[in-house]
């Protein structure tokens, strides 16, 4: 039964394909993540993640032509579908309401 | 850091993820900029994660269900093949070959053993997975004889251990490495195949 909330590592794989755009295959959505996140990942987490998105319909995929750095082995491309947008601008007007008010997380930087 | 690739790593990976083409073609792209560290883990975490999802999605579809508790009862049935069947080959061998020449009674090489078994194992099950299409009967007496001669080797190593424990846990655990490896080959699909 697909659920009517994210994680915030699925939260983090659909802001990920939207920041990296047409590349967005395993490789640098993970690199993203890693960057921007502050966080190691792990391949085999972004692939099982992206596949429950796609299963909920927030992502779509297409596979790419085999390139030789990859062994002659095919990119899977994903895409944020249009549910998937509006669960990420959800998302972020619930944190916003959470965050905003909270005295102890106005203007200091940790 | 640019490095060769080592074919034994890069070889192994559709062995382990068969068709997940994407997964192992990001592992194969991004693992010269890694170290062998950052692969191995990778390669564990994502052995893990697919166990997860096949055993979510069995529990989703019953159908799928049946063939994971049947794979898991050939494992077990198996490995207790491996010891009972190779205990009582060990002693039959033991009651016609008097001088007993055939004991080899080193526990040290155990590990030597295990380790050797795999990759055996791992061929094994490439030959029966092919013979299965073809001969239902060889492909249970191929299965057997192997299981039953690995107990018998794990035995004769083990001989200088009297008292049931550890003996029998070792044995169990030396038996499900080698039926994992028949497991694996057997599941395992050549190039040719796939292009097939």
């Amino acid at each position: 039964m697909p659920r009517d909330y994210l994680t915030d590592f699925e939260l983090m794989l659909l802001l990920a394909v939207l920041r990296v755009g047409e590349e967005a295959y395993g490789v640098p959505i993970a690199r993203e993540i890693e960057a921007s996140g502050e966080r190691t990942v792990m391949l085999g987490a972004v692939y099982t993640g992206l596949g429950r998105l796609e299963a909920n319909g927030l992502v779509s995929s297409s596979i790419g032509s085999p390139t030789p750095e990859r062994g002659g082995r095919a990119k899977k491309y994903f895409r944020v579908t249009p549910s998937g947008l509006k669960a990420v601008r959800q998302a972020k007007r619930a944190f916003t309401r959470l965050w905003s008010g909270v005295p102890g997380l106005e203007g200091g930087r940790s | 850091m640019k490095k060769t690739r080592t074919p034994l790593q890069i070889a192994l990976l559709p062995h382990l993820f068969g068709d997940d083409e994407p997964l192992v073609g990001d592992l194969v792209e991004e693992w010269p900029r890694r170290s062998n560290a950052w692969f191995w883990r990778q390669v564990v975490f994502a052995m893990l994660a697919k166990a997860r999802a096949t055993a979510s999605a069995a529990l989703r579809e019953p159908q799928r269900l049946t063939g994971a508790l049947g794979a898991t009862a050939i494992f077990l049935i198996l490995s207790f093949q491996v010891v009972v069947a190779g205990s009582l080959l060990d002693d039959l061998i033991r009651r016609i070959d008097r001088t007993q020449m055939t004991r080899i009674d080193h526990p040290e090489w155990l590990l030597f053993f295990v380790l050797l078994s795999l990759p055996v194992a791992w061929f094994i099950g490439r030959a029966i997975g092919r013979l299965h299409h073809r001969s239902r009967a060889a492909t249970v007496v191929i299965t057997g004889a192997s299981a039953a001669t690995v107990g018998a080797v794990t035995v004769s190593v083990l001989s200088a251990t009297d008292s049931f424990f550890p003996s029998a846990a070792q044995q169990t655990a030396a038996g499900m490495v080698f039926v994992l490896g028949l497991l694996i080959g057997s599941s395992s699909r050549s190039p040719l195949d796939r292009q097939a």
